[in-house]
């Protein structure tokens, strides 16, 4: 009674309220050769409640300012557009759910392990020639396939929750067996949906088998940064776990002992700070 | 080993590293993470009445303690790899985050 199915998943993805004009401008703005910046500035400057929480994640220690940014127009200036664009898209998109009618779904767990692998994920960027910005996006937007199910299955999605407390086995394990489908999956559909750009989506789909993404996409370091965050158990969740590292994802991006050593304390350091400002 | 310790701005003194970011009410960051305190900064943080700062500091500690906090350490991390499979990658993992945790216990 609690499976779903594609088409059904599709159709539900299809009613949701459209995204904050200026959040589908940044998306378009991916495939786009020449980009109105001033325009999209614009735009973001009219939406009062995401200009706050972009202004606040731009004055955050995460970007080490040495003065405030005080509108959207400074931090571009200051930041760069694709730093803004990363930031409006990880603000805009996850706050288009409202997973709290789902028992069992824990908010604040959800934010900080995708805070965590937004941060391991933009550390590991340079050293797999990623950009580091949209790295960052990824990380934070990589289990919206979890949002999409909270707020719109949440009947069904509160028994993937018991499924997995009982059986302490993995999220999507659990979520295959009891919905048919995974939260990967299911955000590869909102990817296609809201026709993110082919990096984010790869991101979003495949970063539980990496493998099989293409060796350019996002999916081995979001698979990566994804572990990482678990391993350093920064959701503060008692049932967390860690998956089997992907060894096709590990070689590709060219991993070793010492680059991990490096990674690892730049996580921590801006973990609680970002996570207020991408909250609420 | 370096520990993380919790002051009243008062006992704050010059030199001392800050752990954890200082910020105002709105979040924004009035001192970050990893800076050594300067008189300057004090007085700031004074003037905007910041009660309580936390900073890094060395202390020596004896094996036993070391030894009980490895052991702590390995089981916090023994659950949360219970499924993650022995692959060469998984422990490496595993081995990076235990190193990373005894290095900068808090």
């Amino acid at each position: 009674m609690n499976q779903l199915n594609r088409d059904q998943v599709v159709a539900r993805l299809k009613q949701l309220p459209s995204l904050p004009s200026a959040v589908t401008e940044l998306l378009a703005s991916f495939s786009k050769e020449e980009v109105d910046i001033s325009q999209i500035a614009h735009q973001i400057a009219c939406d009062q409640g995401l200009t706050a929480r972009v202004l606040r994640v731009a004055n955050s220690s995460f970007y080490g300012l040495q003065s405030r940014v005080g509108t959207i127009n400074e931090a571009v200036v200051v930041l760069g557009f694709r730093a803004v664009r990363s930031m409006v898209l990880a603000v805009g998109m996850s706050s288009a759910f409202r997973p709290e009618q789902c028992p069992g779904f824990d908010e604040q767990a959800y934010l900080r392990h995708c805070v965590a692998v937004g941060l391991a994920a933009r550390a590991i960027a340079p050293l797999a020639g990623h950009n580091a910005e949209l790295a960052f996006t990824a990380g934070i937007l990589h289990d919206i396939g979890e949002l999409v199910l909270a707020s719109n299955f949440s009947t069904q999605y509160a028994a993937v929750l018991a499924y997995r407390k009982q059986h302490d086995c993995f999220l999507v394990e659990a979520e295959r067996n009891v919905l048919g489908m995974d939260h990967a999956e299911v955000g590869g559909l909102l990817a296609e949906t809201w026709r993110f750009p082919d990096s984010l989506h790869e991101a979003v789909a495949d970063h539980h088998a990496p493998a099989g993404a293409p060796a350019s996409s996002l999916a081995d370091l979001i698979h990566m940064a994804d572990a990482i965050a678990h391993a350093l158990g920064l959701s503060r969740q008692p049932e967390e776990m860690l998956m089997p590292l992907d060894r096709t994802a590990w070689n590709r991006l060219g991993m070793d002992p010492s680059k991990l050593a490096s990674l690892l304390p730049q996580i921590e350091q801006s973990m609680d700070e970002t996570c207020q400002a991408l909250s609420g | 080993m370096k520990v993380v310790e919790t002051l009243p701005l008062s006992e704050a003194a010059i030199g001392m590293r800050l752990a954890v970011a200082v910020l105002d009410e709105a979040g924004h960051v009035l001192v970050p993470a990893g800076a050594e305190l300067s008189e300057g900064m004090l007085q700031g943080l004074q003037r905007r009445e910041i009660a309580e700062v936390s900073v890094e500091r060395e202390v020596e500690e004896d094996q036993a303690m070391q030894a009980a906090y490895r052991a702590k350490l390995t089981a916090q991390l023994d659950h949360v790899f219970r499924k993650a499979g022995d692959g060469d990658e998984t422990r490496a993992l595993y081995q990076a985050v235990l190193d990373y945790r005894m290095e900068h216990r808090s």
